[in-house]
């Protein structure tokens, strides 16, 4: 009896194991759940790199998987993935012989594989050359800190870091800086309302909502030397004085994002501070917004035009919100933009910045607790340039920055 | 007007003269009042004669005596508390002496206890709640009881958040009908007029701060509360939607304790019924203690509630001419406490405490003289006090600010840094309010006259220091204490003739109410003339009520008449504008400077706010098929001028000094300039500046509020199904409203201007009626409400299931025709029609002028012609658009149904259980919007909630 029921059992567990071998084969075979990407990288004109060896990575904002892949001889990197939606980031560096730093950056649109597609998913990325300026954002402190009195968040501290990252003596004079529409990164894999129609890929120019600024003086008059750096606040008091864990932000040769009309609840900044002049503002509010969460900010200039013509030219209609006059924004042409910096508060949120000017973003773990974004030192450059630091500028902040647990200026 | 209101009141006295004339012999009927089952003698019994409202009280012994009864056919009616509600129609030809009227004890054993809203007695529309259905419902607050009228929904009750009450409303927050309901306790008029002001200056869609709280009412003293709607009687005022009369308990009632728990709620009250011996009247005290939770599982925001109430009543010469007379004080605590997440923050805290007592002296006398029949007399005070409380620390930037009260330029302080913010609002609202009214009773050729002639006073007024901070105080923030607004009186005359004329032989007859109310209000600053609202009802009993035949009853009533809501006191008096420009800001180490300048609005109305006007009108009738009784009820209200907000705008020219950013400026302000040291030469020099043209805006109500209501109310009962001892009654109504707003709107969007950012946009938008892109916004709703009740007098139990079914519930917004356009490729208007459609375009409604700083007006059309583009940039700004393409599609779900149950067990004669499941099925469906198909469903329903009470009956 006993045997028998033994051989019983065995008889049904071999059953068993054909049945979920079948299953496995059948169900959970490569085939069933996942699909082939093949991503062609292509070189922009007149520039002949090798297209092997290029690291090629997929990533799905809407769950953050991710698949990384390198191009074979021809130019593709055939990469397997789970079902999703993915958008394909690559970029390089080349030094050539002239020692001269070619950056090549680029993205796909957005691509969803689903198991009733093809199994194979063909895709070209098209490399962009995309410039090193000059002056590049060293650091971004954006999230403001925790006052441990209050116990609150306190983020009146914001303040951004421009240097000059070359040899050369470089000119604040007319750079502007203003942030991405929108504030924060479009979240829940919805995409930016700027997107060229039909496409998921940002359009060629980025939209400056709301605050426009730029440098005085029109020539040489605030030289940044090689190395220097330009310290930038929306309010440039001492905040130590009053919340011991934040900036004192009130020292000469600092620069304020202030305008006693149009940024009236900003305090007033300390002497000796020079002040950035507001060129365009739209809307009701009194001061320059910028996203504890998730700002994208970049730099750039007009180009030669004159102020009012540069808005003229520029001045856009958000589309989405034709109601809302608060949403028109300057359309700034990616070629006039010097550098970018994309925050994140999730891997899963969608981009604002074109892949030439951010082909990544930077992103701390939450705000209000003093966390700071800070580009890394380039240890091979700094060497060279013979301890001149030389930050590392790839035009992706993923790699380029890093997180400071404190924002450098507190001790300072 | 005034002569109007003469010769109505002449007329009336004309007809009452001419009565006297004619008047008949009085006669008088007394008797006994005693329990059925023992012949007890039961005292203090109210016997009553409805048509002539002539009354009498039993005596220790159950004797009472009613006299000066013309001689004719009515209703008489007993009641006692705790005894059922005795009525039987009498005649009464020559004295009767010895009646005997035999009540029972009302406890579940009764096979016909009332526990739904009943149709009143009034002519005009009314329900009426006793106290046993308010019991049966369980109700925490006055406004719980509210949802036993025809066309309310059931809400799950909450003291957590401010309970506003309204009448033949679809939406619960209805300001303009809110308004409009007037309550009276006791026939003493209760008011929130003369509190709630905060915010009077910041409302951007109406105005509701100064909207009643019922929260602090507690209905365990309640003997019954009375709905009045459609056109209220004329001596009631200051209501547009109507009235809700409560009568609290008064006479003796045995030791009563109550506990009551739902999830958020615990409650407990004690109620007692004194007997002072024999002609020294009765004591009645009832206290009630209420907290709630607004989510059980975290105790951060409490509401307390404690109430007292101490009442006196007695009738003196019982046997001649009867004096009623209560005196009842009355008072509350109520108390809000919020306190922070404690992970965020260990200080912050928001509480609020208002106290309130109230004296009223009420009642009747009986003088039975040929001149007069009786007076009633009220007069009552109260006080309160409230006191909002929030404390917030944080860190905040050292910005300009000042607190002067004068124009001109001066220094101003920097606020703190370390901001330990103790806000306060203090309100002492006060209030006074006497109402005496004399009636007569004729009869002539067999038509009986009713005269009734009136006049009310009342007072209000506050005397709270407003808002106040201890310690920091927000930017540019001004104190400004309530006493400085003076306080508001009113006085009306009421007069009101009621005839009942019998039609032809077969007891048909024909009720005519005629009234009107003259108002005149008095407030220092403005000059209103006195108001008139004549208010007429009239009911036609072709059949009065028989025990027989198909049609048992029938009866046809109507009624028109105009009824006006006075401003409350917040709104006549907003807080004067001070507007505050930081010229020069100025810091150099811990010197920090900054020069402002104060410019002031004085913003008292530069016109009368005029009082709501509700123009009512019904038509219903009453008819009983069988054992079929139905009431249906169609009626029609529209509010003119009711209150809106408004802007007002005036251009400012400020002169800002130039920037200093070098240290050792040493500023200094003299004569009317601005002098720093130069950096170099360490000299004195005048600063320049910019000179910049501002608009600030500022709101101001003013009276473009309209609102057009109609609707049926139906009420069907069934009767009772005897085998199983249920009764079915099916009630609810169809109601559709409709706001919007006439006159011109200004609007400023305060944005900067596109051109010169510097500037503030130099043009207000001039906009019919609103500035939205409709017109006006409407809703619909047809519900039902299937009540079935069973009765178990066997087991003493009494249980209730409601299905309440809504059928329809759409919301629109008004399209302005031929005003709505879209763009084609050249910016070109392409007008069309858009209405009820799924429109793929931005549409644009144009205001329909704006005027600039010099206050010059132009047609909004120049946006469509000007070939400037910075013009048309700058017009652009005005345009009221839309991308929703589902804006002009009426929104709305299929019907959706939820389940309610009710139950009430007496445990003997001394315990009394209830529970209560409000959706006890759970039905929460997740339903689509009909215009908006893609979109996401939204949950219908109130959540499944319960409670239960234990009555202790001593």
């Amino acid at each position: 009896m006993k045997t028998i029921k033994i051989s019983l059992f065995l008889i049904l567990a071999l059953l068993f194991q054909s049945c979920l071998k079948d299953v496995v084969k059948e169900d959970f075979g490569q085939d069933k759940v996942s699909a082939l990407i093949n991503v062609k990288v292509t070189m922009p004109e007149g520039y002949n790199f090798s297209l092997s060896g290029r690291n090629v990575l997929l990533t799905d904002p809407n769950t953050g998987l991710q698949f990384s892949g390198v191009t074979d001889d021809s130019g593709i990197a055939s990469i397997r993935v789970a079902y999703g939606s993915y958008v394909a980031v690559s970029e390089f560096t080349e030094i050539t012989e002239d020692q001269s730093l070619y950056i090549f950056n680029g993205t796909t649109e957005r691509m969803r594989v689903t198991p009733k597609d093809e199994k194979v998913f063909d895709a070209t990325l098209s490399y962009n050359i995309s410039k090193t300026g000059q002056i590049i954002i060293k650091e971004f402190y954006y999230g403001g800190c925790l006052d441990p009195v209050t116990n609150k968040a306190y983020a009146k501290d914001q303040y951004i870091i421009l240097y000059n990252n070359s040899d050369k003596v470089a000119y604040l004079d007319s750079l502007c800086l203003g942030v991405a529409h929108p504030y924060n990164a479009p979240t829940n894999g919805k995409l930016s309302d700027w997107v060229k129609t039909g496409t998921s890929e940002l359009r060629d120019s980025v939209p400056n909502i709301t605050f426009a600024w730029i440098f005085p003086g029109n020539g040489q008059q605030y030289p940044l030397q090689p190395g220097e750096e330009a310290v930038i606040s929306l309010n440039a008091i001492n905040h130590k004085a009053s919340v011991s864990t934040s900036v004192n932000l009130g020292k000469p040769g600092y620069w304020a994002l202030y305008d006693p009309i149009l940024t009236k609840q900003h305090s007033a900044p300390e002497a000796g501070v020079n002040y950035v002049t507001c060129y365009w503002k739209m809307g009701t509010a009194g001061t320059f917004v910028l996203s504890q969460l998730s700002p994208a900010l970049f730099i750039y200039r007009m180009g030669g035009k004159s102020i009012s013509k540069f808005i003229e030219d520029t001045y856009t209609v958000n589309p989405t919100t034709p109601n809302n006059r608060n949403n028109d924004v300057l359309m700034i042409d990616k070629n006039l933009i010097i550098d970018g910096i994309e925050c994140f508060r999730s891997v899963t949120d969608s981009k604002r910045l074109r892949p030439e000017i951010d082909n990544g973003f930077a992103m701390t773990p939450g705000s209000g607790q003093g966390y700071s974004v800070h580009r890394k030192v380039d240890l091979a450059a700094t060497a060279k340039a013979g301890g001149r630091i030389v930050y590392q500028d790839t035009n992706n902040s993923s790699n380029d920055f890093e997180l400071l647990p404190k924002a450098s200026l507190t001790n300072k | 007007m005034k002569k109007l209101l003469v010769l109505l009141l002449l007329s009336i006295v004309i007809v009452s003269k001419s009565s006297y004339a004619l008047a008949q012999e009085r006669v008088a009927l007394d008797g006994k009042v005693m329990l059925k089952e023992s012949q007890e003698p039961i005292p203090y019994a109210h016997v009553f004669i409805k048509e002539l409202n002539l009354w009498g009280f039993s005596n220790d012994q159950g004797l009472f005596k009613i006299s000066g009864i013309i001689p004719g056919t009515y209703t008489l009616e007993a009641t006692a508390l705790g005894y059922q509600k005795f009525s039987m129609p009498v005649t009464i030809e020559k004295p009767i002496s010895g009646f005997k009227i035999q009540l029972l004890e009302e406890n579940l054993t009764l096979k016909d206890v009332t526990v739904t809203a009943k149709a009143g007695s009034s002519m005009n529309s009314s329900s009426r709640v006793d106290k046993r259905a308010i019991e049966h419902l369980q109700a925490t607050s006055l406004a719980d009881v509210m949802q036993l009228m025809p066309g309310n929904v059931v809400k799950n009750p909450s003291l957590n958040t401010k309970n506003v009450i309204t009448i033949r409303s679809i939406n619960p927050t209805d300001a303009i009908n809110a308004r409009g309901v007037g309550l009276m306790v006791n026939g003493t008029k209760v008011s929130n007029d003369a509190q709630g002001f905060l915010d009077s200056q910041n409302a951007s869609s109406g105005y509701s701060q100064d909207l009643m709280d019922f929260r602090s009412i507690s209905t365990d003293n309640i003997e019954s509360v009375e709905v009045l709607k459609g056109v209220l009687s004329a001596e009631y005022g200051d209501v547009t939607s109507g009235a809700i009369i409560v009568t609290t308990k008064a006479g003796r009632t045995p030791y009563e304790i109550r506990v009551k728990s739902d999830p958020n709620t615990k409650a407990l009250s004690f109620g007692k019924g004194f007997s002072l011996g024999s002609r020294r009247g009765n004591l009645n005290v009832d206290v009630d203690y209420a907290r709630s939770f607004k989510q059980w599982i975290s105790p951060v925001d409490i509401f307390n509630r404690t109430t007292l109430g101490l009442t006196y009543s007695n009738v003196f010469d019982l046997n001649n001419r009867p004096l009623r007379f209560n005196i009842r004080l009355s008072g509350y605590t109520t108390g809000n406490s919020v306190t922070s997440d404690p992970d965020v923050s260990k200080e912050d805290f928001t509480k609020s405490k208002n106290n309130s007592a109230t004296l009223a002296i009420y009642g009747n006398w009986q003088i039975n003289k040929p001149w007069i029949t009786g007076l009633n007399y009220n007069i009552s005070g109260s006080y309160e006090r409230s006191d909002f409380n929030k404390f917030v620390v944080s860190n905040q930037l050292p910005l300009p600010t000042t607190n002067s009260k004068t124009e001109g330029i001066d220094w101003g302080m920097l606020t703190q840094t370390n901001d330990r913010r103790d806000q306060h609002i203090e309100e002492i609202p006060l209030y006074f309010n006497a109402k005496i009214s004399a009636n007569l009773n004729k009869s002539a050729g067999g038509t009986l006259f009713k005269t009734m002639v009136g006049v009310e006073y009342n007072v209000k007024g506050n005397n709270g220091r407003g808002e106040y901070y201890t310690g920091a105080a927000p930017q540019y923030f001004r104190e400004r204490s309530y006493k400085e607004i003076p306080f508001m009186t009113d006085i009306s005359l009421f007069a009101e003739e009621k005839f009942s004329i019998p039609v032809g032989s077969n007891k048909s007859s024909l009720d005519i109410m005629v009234g009107a109310r003259m108002n005149k209000m008095i407030i220092e600053g403005y000059n209103y003339n006195p108001t008139l609202d004549p208010r007429s009802n009239i009911k036609y009993t072709i059949i009065a009520p028989r025990r027989s035949g198909l049609v048992r009853e029938l009866a046809l009533k109507g009624g028109w008449g105009i009824m006006q809501k006075l401003p409350s006191l917040g709104l006549l008096y907003p807080d004067p504008n001070y507007e505050d420009f930081a010229l020069f800001q100025y810091r150099d180490g811990s010197n920090a400077m900054a020069l402002i300048q104060t410019k002031i609005t004085d913003n008292k109305l530069p016109y009368n706010l005029k009082p709501n006007k509700s123009y009512n009108s019904e038509i219903g009738i009453d008819i009983t098929l069988g054992k079929v009784e139905a009431n249906i009820t169609y009626f029609n209200e529209r509010v003119r001028d009711g209150f809106t907000p408004n802007g007002e705008f005036s251009p400012y020219e400020v002169n800002y000094y130039n920037l200093v950013n070098y240290a050792g400026a040493d500023p200094k302000y003299e004569n009317g300039k601005m002098w720093v040291k130069n950096q170099t030469t360490k000299e004195y020099e005048e600063l320049g500046y910019t000179t910049v043209t501002e608009f600030k805006a500022y709101k101001r109500p003013d009276n473009r509020g309209q609102q057009n209501k109609w609707g049926i109310e139906y009420d069907f009962d069934f009767g009772t199904i005897s085998p199983i001892n249920t009764s079915v009654i099916v009630s609810g109504a169809y109601m559709r409203t409709k706001n919007y707003n006439t006159g011109e709107y200004q609007l400023a969007t305060i944005a900067s201007d596109p051109i010169d950012p510097k500037q503030k946009l130099p043009y207000i938008a001039i906009f019919e009626g609103t500035s939205d892109l409709n017109i006006g916004t409407s809703r619909e709703r047809f519900s039902t409400n299937l009540n079935l009740i069973t009765r178990l007098p066997s087991i003493r139990m009494i249980i209730t299931f409601t299905t309440q079914c809504i059928w329809m519930e759409n919301n629109w917004n008004e399209y302005d025709s031929g005003k709505i356009y879209s763009e084609g490729a050249n910016g070109e208007p392409i007008y069309g029609d858009y209405n009820n459609k799924n429109n793929l375009v931005t549409l644009f409604r144009d205001p329909i002028s704006y005027k600039d700083k010099e206050g010059n007006v132009r047609p909004f059309s120049d946006y469509h012609t000007t070939t400037d583009n910075n013009l048309k940039r700058r017009l652009n700004m005005l345009r009221q658009s839309t991308n929703n393409s589902f804006y002009f599609m009426t929104t709305g779900f299929d019907p959706y149904f939820m389940a309610n149950v009710r139950l009430t067990k007496e445990l003997g004669n001394t315990a009394t259980l209830s529970f209560y499941a409000n959706n006890f099925t759970n039905s929460r469906p997740r339903m689509i919007n009909r215009s908006r198909p893609n979109a996401r469903p939204i949950v219908k329903n109130t959540p499944i909630y319960f409670g239960a009470e234990l009555k202790i009956t001593l």
